[in-house]
């Protein structure tokens, strides 16, 4: 007999959940060097996942957590970029996973867990038609609210519910830092369509360079809307580590916390 | 483990651009970066990752690169220049008025205008930049408009230091109604108000000054915010906003309540995002203060700590650079000149004592060998047979010339009276002069060159130390007195050693010389033995 997936436990749980937290902003990081095609075409496009053996878009739940593995080119290094949108994007969502999969893949940290929650890649993948519905709900069980999510804590109701929701609880509640980071406890939603900028984006952070011509090519595909921005300096080789927590920061003042403080 | 520079990576993608070093440490690929609290960075990336190799040119530009202390800026894949961080501001001052760098994205300008800290040089990339957003991206300048307050706030300016409102106008003047533009072109105190800024427009407001025009001020207030379709202006919120707080009924106010509703509704809302907004900056700019202050601590520390290793490193690099090159200069110059000086005076010196004594040896065999011939054929060799008809002579200059070199007199100032030896010594002295002025020449060249090379070595010293700081400056003095000092002593060092070569040297040909003058005697006695009759 095969282990219990998660879209057995969600699907049993589902009846006892009464009130679901509002759904939050999807965020998704992709670099500078992009940029000027993203903006020509006027959309993200999906792109062969190693982990996957896909063309799949990955995008963040509530939040623009830097992940290098996210955004590997084959350069040297690369300046990151970061794109918030609507939650209304989850209705483009065809897969949800409870933590990012390319850190559970490649992680040292996580090398334990991967080995318990074999195979990964199918027993802890949410397979949703209505992602605006299942991802709130995976927050409800695992979280029990949108605060509590973003900020990392799991709920002690979660070793109660049916498994493997009490293992996953204890993967996400295990202190595995310093080597571990948010990417432990983050949703990780999967599109394996492109995601249009005109229909949804709500923020966009980018490197301060030729920035009016950025804004102009974005407002092609953006308006009548004006989306929020914020432009950051790069007069000097800063750390993209650095640049990606600060427009983490920034993300979350400007858009995020207005949809994570709404109350149920 | 050094670091070796290969080459960089620029992570915009574009140039000009501040670029990531990349470089080898310890038969690693790293990348090295700068974080915000001073410190720098070194991440291992892969292998095979890409980035731009420097060509042999750049390398040799950028040979003294020091990941710790500096960071690079490319104008394009080739053209890389390294500046030290500690420096920067100075550098990216230069960098503005570089002619390469004037049609440069004017937003990188402003950042790099910002980061020098002059007035001067944010206000006109502060104009481009609003001019570009104005004529591409309208709808984002509210947006930008605050941001770049912010900004212009961590780096102590403020945005009513420019006349950024005169910028809006002019550039969407053709955009404005009618009834606006006939009251700008009309009344030249109202396009004087609104012409500067939002704080000056409060004041003249406040103090009433606007008499019968305020009127004409709140139509064309009114008119401009419908001209913008729906767009609130910043600019316009913050001046209803600044007149709101007045506290008297002033006439400004009369005005309005009589000739423009409108503007009462415009007014309280503009009041009411003015509060939040008031309220929202007042806290980020406590937390900007706390949080600068808290930088500046640290930047402080750390630019000590940079400084003193930096200074350490340029020190130790600096000597030990003077220490070879005066090493290299010993060696030239003492060695190897006088081991060949004293080597060709003395090969010379021998060689012309051998060929005067075989000149002697043959003309005596030729005259026991062929006496006749030699008697008749004895004006081919005057020298020798003066020589030997002259005994008298001869003694006489045998002891004559054995004082003068037991009284150490320089065998040049020998009159002599023999021509033989006259001329025996006239081609020795050409050849001892010329070898003591080629090698006086030659030590002169190495000298010069030697020189030459330590001052590039303290002018490169001095270009370096001088782009990080003033104490450089000071030290770099230290250092090249130090090495004059240094330099002064070995030269001193060295003409000692010259002098006592030479003498040394004179010494051994007055041996020689007295050795071939004993011998010479020595033929004369045994010539004279075997002339006189059995």
């Amino acid at each position: 007999m095969s282990d219990p997936s998660l879209q057995l436990a969600v699907e049993h749980e589902r009846a006892t959940l009464d009130r679901l937290p509002p759904p939050l902003p999807l965020a998704h990081l992709t670099v500078a060097r992009w940029l000027t095609n993203i903006l020509r075409i006027g959309e993200i496009q999906p792109r062969p996942c190693a982990v996957l053996r896909r063309d799949l878009l990955y995008l963040s739940y509530g939040g623009l957590f830097y992940r290098p593995t996210r955004i590997s080119t084959q350069q040297v290094t690369e300046l990151p970029i970061g794109l918030v949108f609507s939650p209304e994007a989850l209705r483009l969502i065809s897969s949800v996973f409870p933590f990012d999969t390319g850190a559970m893949a490649t992680h040292a940290s996580f090398a334990a867990w991967k080995d318990k929650f074999s195979p990964f890649e199918t027993r802890f993948r949410l397979t949703t038609s209505d992602a605006l519905r299942d991802t709130p709900s995976l927050v409800r069980l695992l979280y029990s609210d949108n605060s509590r999510y973003l900020r990392g804590e799991v709920t002690a109701d979660a070793v109660r519910r049916a498994e493997p929701l009490p293992l996953l609880a204890s993967f996400l509640g295990a202190d595995l830092s310093p080597e571990s980071d948010h990417r432990q406890r983050t949703i990780e939603c999967v599109s394996e369509v492109a995601l249009k900028l005109g229909q949804h984006l709500l923020w966009i952070g980018f490197p301060d360079l030729d920035t009016a011509r950025v804004l102009r090519e974005l407002y092609r595909w953006t308006q009548p809307n004006v989306p929020e921005f914020r432009a950051y300096s790069y007069h000097r080789n800063f750390n993209p580590a650095e640049i990606g927590a600060q427009l983490e920061a920034w993300a979350n003042d400007a858009v995020i916390r207005r949809y994570a403080e709404m109350q149920p | 483990m050094t670091f070796t520079l290969l080459g960089h990576d620029a992570p915009s993608g574009r140039y000009p651009a501040a670029v990531v070093p990349v470089g080898e440490r310890e038969g690693k690929l790293v990348a090295v970066f700068s974080s915000k609290n001073g410190n720098v960075i070194e991440e291992a990336v892969a292998p095979e990752a890409k980035f731009v190799r420097h060509q042999r040119e750049a390398q040799d530009r950028l040979r003294y690169f020091n990941a710790a202390t500096s960071a690079l800026f490319a104008f394009d894949e080739r053209d890389v220049v390294s500046y030290p961080i500690a420096g920067e501001q100075r550098f990216f001052e230069s960098l503005l008025t570089e002619p390469k760098f004037e049609h440069a994205d004017p937003y990188l300008r402003l950042a790099l205008a910002l980061e020098t800290g002059y007035d001067d040089l944010v206000g006109p990339e502060l104009v481009r930049a609003v001019a570009a957003l104005v004529e591409n991206a309208r709808p984002f300048l509210t947006s930008w408009y605050e941001q770049t307050a912010v900004r212009l706030a961590t780096h102590g300016f403020r945005l009513a230091d420019w006349n950024l409102e005169r910028v809006l106008l002019l550039t969407e003047r053709k955009q404005l109604p009618r009834s606006a533009r006939a009251i700008l072109q009309e009344s030249r105190r109202v396009e004087l108000w609104l012409a500067t800024t939002v704080e000056r427009m409060q004041m003249v407001i406040r103090e009433d000054r606007a008499g019968d025009k305020v009127a004409q001020l709140g139509e064309l207030l009114e008119a401009l915010s419908e001209a913008q379709s729906g767009h609130t202006m910043p600019w316009v919120d913050r001046a209803l906003s600044g007149a709101a707080d007045l506290e008297e009924k002033s006439a400004r106010t009369e005005i309005t309540e009589r000739r423009v509703p409108r503007l009462r509704d415009l007014t309280r809302r503009a009041q009411e995002i003015g509060t939040a907004h008031l309220h929202t900056r007042r806290h980020e700019l406590e937390t900007m203060r706390r949080n600068a202050e808290r930088e500046a601590d640290e930047f402080e520390r750390a630019l000590h700590d940079a400084w003193l290793a930096d200074l350490e490193l340029a020190r130790t690099r600096a000597t030990k650079r003077v220490a070879s090159i005066v090493d290299d200069w010993r060696l030239d110059a003492g060695a190897g000149f006088f081991v060949w000086s004293r080597e060709k005076v003395l090969r010379s010196a021998s060689q012309m004592v051998q060929t005067a004594s075989n000149a002697v040896r043959e003309e005596v065999d030729l005259f026991f060998r062929e006496p006749d011939r030699w008697r008749f054929d004895h004006k081919l060799f005057p020298n020798l047979s003066e020589l030997l008809g002259q005994r008298r002579d001869s003694q006489w200059y045998i002891d004559e010339s054995r004082h003068r070199f037991a009284r150490s007199m320089p065998f040049t100032e020998i009159h002599l009276r023999s021509p033989i030896r006259r001329e025996i010594v006239e081609l020795i002295e050409p050849s001892l002069s010329d070898a003591l002025l080629f090698s006086v020449v030659a030590a002169n060249t190495v000298v010069f060159a030697s020189r030459a090379r330590i001052e590039m070595a303290i002018k490169h010293a001095l270009l370096e130390g001088a782009g990080v700081t003033p104490g450089y400056r000071r030290a770099i003095d230290e250092w090249s007195r130090a090495a004059a000092r240094e330099i002064g002593h070995s030269i001193a060092v060295a003409r000692a050693e010259w002098q006592a070569q030479i003498k040394k040297q004179d010494d051994n040909l007055d041996r020689e010389l007295l050795t071939y003058l004993d011998e010479l005697a020595r033929i004369r006695d045994e010539t004279q033995r075997m002339r006189q009759p059995e």
